[in-house]
C-alpha cells in the first residue's frame, strides 16, 4: 500500500488506513523513539502509538505537498519521544541514562516573547546551517541532533568508527556554535 | 560544550521538513548481521586484545604502509609497489590489516586445529561403525549359511 492510499484510508476514518500504518511505518517508528528514550519497551510501545493517535487526529492538518507521510511521522516520533523522556525524567527523577537525558532537562521552552522570537530566528539560522552542510556531515547533524542518536549508533549506521563519529560532531558543534554567534550579515 | 548541545537539539526541533527528506533513517532498518560483524570487528582494539606491544606510534592507512614496507624484507618490488599505492586505494585500513595479522591469524589457527580433531573424531567414529558393521554382517552371514545346513 502506497503512502497516499493510507492517507486516503486515515482521511476517511478507516480503521485499516491505521494497520496499514502500523504495519508499513511500526518499525521505523520503534526505531526512531528507542534512540531517544534507550531501554524503556512500555515508553517506546506508548510513544508509537501517540504518534499514530497524533496522526489519525491531524491528518487533516498535514501538508503532503510539502513533506511526505514518512517525514511527519519521523518529526511527531521525535518529538513525542523527547516530551516522553522528560515526563519520565521527571516522574522517576532518575539520575542520567542516556548521553542527552541530562541536556533535555535544561532544555527548558522559553516562555517571554523575547525569547520566542531570538529562537525563532536562531532557527533559522540553524536551518540555513544544515542546509549548507555537506551530505554527510548533515546526517551526522541531524542523527545526533534532531534523532539524539549516540556515537555507537551513529557509527554503525553509517560504517563510521565511534572516534570519528565523536572528532566529526566536535568540529560540526564548534561550526554551528560560530553560526549561531555570528553577527548578522 | 555541554550548552552548544542543548542549545542544538532545542533549536533542531524546529528544522525545515525539507531537511528531513534525505536522512536514510530507513536504511538502518534494512543493516542485518552482516555489518554489526564489520562494526565490531572494526571498533575492537585489535593491537591492545591481542596483548602484543604496540610497534610504530603511526596510525592509520599509513602506519600500514610503512610496516608492510619494513616487514617484508625480500620482496623489493612488491614493497615499493605498495608505497606506491595511493592510500584512498587501499582496500584495507591499517587496523584491518593488524587484525588479519593478528588476533584472526590466531583464530583461523584455533578454528583449523578444532577442525582438525572434529574430523580425527568423525573418522574413528565412522570407521568404528563401519568395522562393527563388517562384524555384525559377516556374522549374519555365517548364521544364514549355516541355518539350512542344520
Amino acid at each position: 500500500m502506497t503512502e497516499e492510499d493510507i492517507i486516503e484510508l486515515i482521511k476517511s476514518q478507516e480503521n485499516a488506513g491505521m494497520e496499514a500504518l502500523a504495519d508499513k511505518y511500526g518499525k521505523l517508528l520503534s526505531y526512531i523513539i528507542s534512540g531517544i528514550l534507550g531501554k524503556r519497551p512500555d515508553d517506546i510501545e506508548e510513544c508509537v502509538n501517540d504518534t499514530y493517535l497524533k496522526i489519525w487526529r491531524n491528518v487533516d492538518n498535514f501538508d503532503f505537498s510539502r513533506a511526505s507521510l514518512t517525514t511527519y511521522l519521523k518529526v511527531i516520533a521525535r518529538n513525542t519521544a523527547i516530551n516522553r523522556l522528560r515526563d519520565v525524567r521527571r516522574r522517576e527523577e532518575f539520575c542520567a541514562d542516556g548521553e542527552f537525558a541530562q541536556l533535555l532537562d535544561s532544555c527548558a521552552d522559553t516562555a517571554d516573547v523575547e525569547g520566542e522570537l531570538l529562537k525563532k530566528e536562531r532557527m533559522g539560522q540553524i536551518n540555513d546551517f544544515v542546509r549548507e552542510l555537506p551530505k554527510k556531515e548533515r546526517e551526522l547533524m541531524l542523527r545526533r541532533y534532531f534523532y539524539l542518536q549516540s556515537s555507537k549508533q551513529i557509527a554503525f549506521a553509517l560504517g563510521m568508527t565511534v572516534n570519528a563519529v565523536d572528532t566529526k560532531l566536535s568540529r560540526l558543534r564548534m561550526k554551528a556554535r560560530d553560526a549561531l554567534l555570528a553577527p548578522d550579515t | 560544550m555541554e550548552q552548544t548541545d542543548e542549545m542544538l537539539i532545542d533549536l533542531m526541533g524546529g528544522l525545515d521538513l525539507a531537511l528531513l527528506m534525505d536522512d536514510h533513517l530507513e536504511a538502518d532498518l534494512d543493516r542485518g548481521r552482516a555489518s554489526w560483524l564489520t562494526t565490531f570487528i572494526r571498533e575492537r582494539n585489535w593491537r591492545k586484545d591481542a596483548g602484543e606491544p604496540v610497534q610504530s606510534d603511526c596510525v592509520g592507512e599509513e602506519g600500514m604502509i610503512r610496516m608492510t614496507g619494513t616487514e617484508k624484507k625480500g620482496q623489493a618490488k612488491k614493497k615499493k609497489m605498495k608505497r606506491m599505492l595511493p592510500i584512498e586505494k587501499l582496500p584495507l585500513s591499517y587496523e584491518w590489516g593488524e587484525a588479519i595479522r593478528t588476533d584472526m591469524g590466531k583464530r583461523f589457527h584455533n578454528g583449523m586445529r578444532n577442525m582438525k580433531r572434529r574430523a580425527a573424531a568423525l573418522w574413528g567414529f565412522a570407521s568404528g561403525a563401519l568395522t562393527m558393521a563388517v562384524i555384525a554382517l559377516s556374522f549374519l552371514a555365517i548364521m544364514g549359511r549355516k541355518k539350512p545346513t542344520a
